[in-house]
């Protein structure tokens, strides 16, 4: 804030997951898991808040969630699903409660996207379920209605979208982009 | 005759039509520059029945008068003489409305078809039933009249009929020297190419004199509708997690909107090479991890050592 002014768009991306199966989550995965996806996150966003209700001038949050947070059934796990519902939760009660302050919060949900934390999950996959890593890829593209999975850049058109003047009216919302997997 | 897909334009008597005596073909209709209004659904440049609530109404304007709206009728000018007629063909009016400065008139030509020749070929409907429905007299060319009707040559606003609707169809009109794409309706980011000229976005309601807290360079356009401020205003923005993936390509595309970006991540070296290919103003801030003793770590001494909870926050990088 001392160097740039001001502060118009958060963008809350950072996050952590690993393959794990329901009875393989520990403490300390959960704790991680949390600590980053879903504290980090509304600390980031509380702090965001403040400097663009201090600066008068509104802002854009936006959330980078998942369909788990939706339920959707190929999560790499239950944890990781549960803070990106939290995220979802959190981005409608943050909408209602800034919107006063003319910040608009939404939240993206990406379905399988082609990321390194896509290639670690499918990697981990392997290593847990046996197989090859291009059939692991095969299964995950194959369940996408539109076949095939998100590149990065899908999510940052819409990542744009959220923060430009033609959203102006949209907050409070949880946008899927995956393809068709999950409808919500 | 039922008004369908395309609108009539009868001349009268004071507009000499141009294509008297020429083929029912496609012809140029130019008018000298005189202001008047027309309605898309008549389509007629002055005397004659007015629709009582046409769909489009189209102006000749200057700069950022109003160019279509659904609530006054059509006007016709009184002054004599020919009228300088609008067109309902969209893309042209468009183009050459965003394209002139706003002190210029516009000036429209636009193909015509007589279509109403094929019309007039029709049986009556209204003849006697005992001698059943008969030809009507064809105007045109060939039938020596006067009275030509014609009609654009491809409209592309279908007229529907039934009850008029009361959403607002005003439309936001592109100033000349306005952003493009997606900044088109006030984008926050500085599109490619204008570093300046952007328009701001949401906050609060504005001050008396149209600014917002913290924006500087308002100026009203004086549209009817308003939604017109622009101001000299680049979004400055905050995405963590850049160093790889989704967080790579959203700081880019920020970037290349014109938004500085100030990029967070762990991973310094993958965080300073994404910032340094978006190059300045945009930079980069390394996110820490340190444990945080959380309430339930503190009561529990034994779980000190092993709370692998990371507390975020930022540090310049």
């Amino acid at each position: 804030m001392a160097s740039h002014g001001r502060l118009d768009v958060v963008v809350n991306n950072a996050g952590v997951t690993k393959s794990l199966g329901f009875f393989d989550v520990g403490e300390a995965d959960w704790d991680r898991i949390y600590s980053v996806n879903a504290k980090g996150l509304f600390f980031v966003m509380q702090a965001a808040a403040k400097a663009m209700r201090d600066g008068g001038g509104g802002g854009r949050i936006v959330n980078i969630a998942s369909i788990a947070g939706k339920g959707y059934r190929g999560t790499s796990n239950v944890a990781y699903a549960g803070t990106k519902g939290a995220v979802i939760a959190m981005t409608r009660i943050a909408a209602s409660q800034l919107a006063r302050f003319g910040i608009n919060v939404n939240a993206i949900c990406p379905g399988v996207t082609r990321t390194a934390l896509f290639d670690q999950v499918i990697d981990e996959l392997v290593e847990r379920l046996g197989g090859t890593r291009d059939e692991a890829e095969a299964r995950a593209v194959r369940s996408i209605p539109l076949r095939r999975a998100n590149e990065p850049a899908d999510i940052a058109a819409l990542a744009v979208y959220l923060a430009s003047e033609p959203a102006r009216n949209v907050t409070g919302q949880s946008w899927n982009v995956d393809g068709g997997l999950h409808w919500d | 005759m039922a008004w369908a897909t395309f609108s009539d334009v009868t001349l009268s008597h004071t507009m000499v039509p141009m294509s008297v005596g020429r083929p029912p073909a496609p012809c140029t209709t130019g008018y000298p520059l005189m202001h008047c209004t027309t309605g898309s659904k008549a389509g007629r440049c002055e005397y004659g029945p007015s629709e009582p609530n046409p769909l489009i109404e189209h102006m000749i304007s200057s700069g950022f008068a109003r160019r279509s709206s659904s609530q006054p009728t059509p006007r016709r000018s009184s002054a004599p003489g020919r009228k300088f007629c609008t067109t309902t063909s969209a893309s042209a009016t468009s183009r050459l409305s965003s394209a002139l400065p706003s002190s210029c008139l516009r000036f429209s030509v636009i193909e015509r078809l007589l279509r109403l020749i094929e019309l007039n070929g029709a049986l009556t409907p209204w003849a006697e039933p005992a001698n059943g429905p008969e030809a009507r007299m064809r105007s045109g060319w060939w039938a020596c009249s006067t009275m030509i009707t014609s009609a654009p040559w491809s409209a592309r606003i279908e007229v529907p009929n039934g009850p008029d609707t009361t959403a607002d169809r005003s439309m936001i009109r592109t100033p000349c020297n306005g952003p493009v794409g997606l900044s088109i309706c006030c984008s926050p980011f500085r599109p490619p190419g204008r570093r300046h000229t952007v328009a701001g976005y949401g906050g609060g309601p504005p001050s008396p004199d149209g600014r917002r807290p913290g924006q500087v360079g308002v100026r009203a356009n004086g549209t009817a509708r308003g939604n017109g401020r622009w101001v000299s205003w680049t979004a400055r923005s905050l995405v963590t997690g850049i160093g790889a993936g989704m967080g790579t390509a959203i700081a880019q595309a920020y970037a290349a909107a014109g938004a500085t970006v100030v990029g967070v991540d762990v991973d310094e070296a993958a965080g300073r090479r994404v910032m340094d290919g978006i190059g300045a103003p945009s930079s980069f801030l390394r996110a820490t991890c340190r444990p945080w003793p959380s309430a339930r770590a503190w009561s529990r001494p034994s779980w000190r050592a092993t709370v692998a909870s990371t507390w975020w926050s930022t540090t310049p990088g």
